[in-house]
């Protein structure tokens, strides 16, 4: 620790430990000890440098110091201070004030960081999803499927018939996707609240609805929505957007933890729209693949959408395009991800 | 307020509280510290709240001294990432036992909202001094289960007509736990502001709120007429309108909430007497008040978030123009000594906001 000159003393408050009285004081170094004096010159605290408290100046406040006796020192003006404590001020200033080249690197930081992030985040967050045990996933899906089956979800009406066929699909589709054996089942319900639709659940339960069933023209276009659920389950993107959105909340909790409520809701608009990019990334993985099987079938990989352009035919155009605010990539985009290729 | 304290009337001094900040220099601390807290990932926000509360407090003074705040910020961001972990386990078992999770949290909430309310307070009052000696809180476990989960509770039969009530409650509880170095504060508050502010606003929001309701149904009446065949594409467009309906009310809530908020700050302070003798005396207009407020968000939502430094510079110096301390003698004989802040996930779960904190 540099000593400064003994000579040189500063003029302040000094006050009192354990109560609310201060008086005129100062205070000035010998060696490598900090003394303060009352106003009648006696001394009244003797601590080493080390062991006294220099809180970073508040800007336009005056200085403040506690020694370990509880006594407190402060005084206006920073040349004192600089003068006082020497290095050890350089250390909290350097901390708390920034030079024009610290700022220019901080800006240029922080305006790379959401491309840092854009490209990162999801590699990062996948490895942790990789990390998680298939079993959580598991217990996930099979308390979603109790919750909808319970609710929303009754009885399939569909022929036995209709239903051994596309269980036989579905085998074949199985076997196809180099999944492993026992990790996906095929149920069928029906479902008034989510019409023609099918799903993958994260234990590997693929639901088919009937009335999604009831649209179908051809084997192939049935064997296409399973194919695309099957890939969901492999890639296990339930799990993966979990991670995803749950890394999402605590970023923006940790940033703008002490923000406004309105900088909040900015932010959880901001996480929904990245979770939808997230969506449709999936999704058109999930197209990728099922293209994949379906030709490794010898199946034509284009029937899916065109069961999907059924389903939505009072959607029109919108359902057409991609937007940022959407789930699923536009019908136009998903009949080229299974179209190309290959 | 005046004329009580004859004897001591020539030692009655009029000290009002003031704020010296500015909004350039507190841009410049907001701005640097949101900086590092993005390329931290967000672990310098620990440190850039501290910093910032040290500049409101510091330039918040009173009879020629400032407050100061001595919170750790490792101790906040510790904090954080144990309210981060609790929010990623309970999502997680949410997944799993949604039914068991809610009923626990519920629970949970009902078991730890009053241990949580008082940490933050007393983490929030220990950190603060004025004149080198510190706040002092020490809470009751089961005074705040009364005043803070149960009492509302039962408040919500009288359909918000009790809550300058239950306010007065929960301000009392926390002013008479408080104190200045081992100086006890005392809270007598009255509640008289807060129902003037009710009975013109309740009103006038139900008055907007059938306004806009008119226009809209003007606007859109025979869409809805055509609809009601399709309950989803209704519903829909039932959402779409309650958003709109939302965004403009959210001035007049604004207006509302900041006036009442005002009523309250006031009352509060018109009240509280420390040590038996100190009073204190709260001269805000809460709707003036409330319009000030709105003004200073419009500007700052406005400006993209940009001038929100300078709202709260403008706001907490209007706030402190308006806050006078009657004191009698000189404020020099308080004792006291630092006591344990303890740990700061209480107030770090933001339970104290919208309670009396704004009164400060
Ligand atoms: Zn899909």
């Amino acid at each position: 620790m540099e000593p400064s000159d003994p000579k040189k003393e500063i003029a302040g408050r000094l006050f009192d430990s354990g109560s609310s009285r201060f008086q005129p004081g100062t205070i000035r170094c010998l060696g490598d000890r900090v003394l303060a004096f009352d106003a009648d010159g006696n001394q009244t605290v003797s601590a080493p440098l080390g062991s006294v408290q220099i809180d970073p100046p508040v800007r336009g406040m005056p200085w403040r110091v506690r020694f370990p006796n509880g006594q407190a020192f402060e005084s206006n003006g920073p040349t004192g201070f600089d003068m006082l404590f020497g290095r050890e001020a350089g250390r909290v200033k350097r901390f708390h004030g920034l030079t024009p080249m610290r700022w220019t690197a901080l800006i240029l930081a922080s305006l790379a960081l959401p491309f840092v992030l854009w490209f990162g985040y999801p590699i990062a967050a996948d490895n942790v999803a990789r990390a998680v045990p298939v079993s959580l996933d598991r217990s996930i899906g099979q308390s979603t499927f109790r919750e909808l089956d319970g609710a929303v979800f009754d009885k399939s009406e569909l022929p036995s018939a209709r239903k051994a066929k596309m269980r036989a699909i579905f085998t074949e589709i199985l076997r196809a996707s180099d999944l492993a054996p026992g990790r996906a089942r095929l149920v069928f319900r029906k479902s008034d609240y989510f019409g023609a639709n099918a799903f993958a659940l994260p234990d590997g339960t693929v639901v088919m609805l009937d009335d999604l069933v009831a649209l179908a023209e051809s084997d192939d276009e049935i064997a296409g929505v399973l194919a695309h659920e099957v890939a969901h389950i492999r890639e296990r993107h339930s799990m993966r957007q979990v991670v995803r959105a749950a890394g999402i909340s605590v970023l923006a909790l940790l940033i703008l933890g002490d923000g406004s409520s309105f900088a909040e809701e900015i932010a959880a608009m901001g996480a929904g729209i990245v979770q939808f990019s997230y969506n449709r990334e999936f999704e058109t993985e999930a197209d990728l693949a099922s293209a994949q099987i379906m030709r490794k079938l010898g199946r034509d990989p284009n029937a899916m959408i065109a069961l999907l352009r059924r389903v939505y035919k009072d959607c029109g155009e919108s359902c057409e395009e991609t937007s940022i605010l959407s789930t699923h990539p536009g019908l136009r985009d998903r009949l080229e991800t299974v179209s190309g290729g290959e | 307020m005046d004329g009580s304290m004859q004897s001591a009337a020539q030692e009655e001094r009029r000290l009002p509280f003031s704020f010296s900040g500015t909004g350039k220099d507190y841009f410049g601390i907001c701005l640097r510290t949101f900086l590092l807290a993005m390329v931290t990932l967000g672990i310098y926000d620990a440190w850039g709240t501290v910093e910032r509360r040290r500049y409101l407090l510091g330039h918040t003074q009173l009879d020629g001294h400032g407050f100061d705040y001595h919170a750790k910020p490792w101790v906040i961001l510790l904090a954080r990432l144990i309210v981060v972990a609790a929010i990623i386990d309970i999502n997680i078992f949410a997944r799993i036992w949604p039914k068991e999770v809610a009923l626990g949290a519920a629970l949970g909430m009902f078991v730890l909202l009053p241990w949580l309310i008082n940490s933050a307070w007393r983490f929030t009052l220990r950190n603060m001094s004025y004149r080198n000696l510190r706040f002092d809180f020490k809470g009751n476990y089961f005074q705040a289960l009364w005043y803070f989960v149960l009492l509302p509770f039962l408040a919500v039969f009288a359909l918000g007509l009790a809550s300058p009530l239950v306010t007065r409650a929960q301000a009392q509880y926390v002013a008479r736990h408080m104190k200045y170095g081992d100086a006890p504060f005392s809270l007598e508050m009255t509640v008289g502001g807060m129902y003037r502010v009710l009975l013109v606003a309740i009103p006038l929001l139900v008055l907007i709120g059938a306004v806009i309701g008119g226009v809209l149904g003007a606007l859109y009446g025979s869409e809805i007429a055509a609809l009601t065949d399709r309950p989803e594409a209704l519903g829909e467009l039932f959402g779409g309108l309650i958003m709109v309906v939302y965004l403009l009310m959210l001035p007049a809530f604004v207006l509302a909430a900041m006036s009442y908020r005002a009523a309250l700050r006031n009352a509060v302070l018109c009240g509280a007497v420390l040590d038996g003798r100190h009073k204190f005396e709260g001269t805000l207009r809460p709707w003036r008040y409330g319009l000030f407020v709105l003004g200073s968000w419009i500007v700052a939502v406005l400006s993209l978030g940009f001038a929100v430094p300078w709202a709260v510079v403008r706001i907490r110096r209007y706030q402190m123009d308006h806050t006078v301390m009657i004191a009698q003698g000189d404020l020099d004989d308080f004792k006291g000594r630092e006591r344990d802040a303890g740990d700061a996930v209480g107030a770090e779960t933001g339970v104290m906001e919208g309670i009396v904190g704004g009164a400060f």
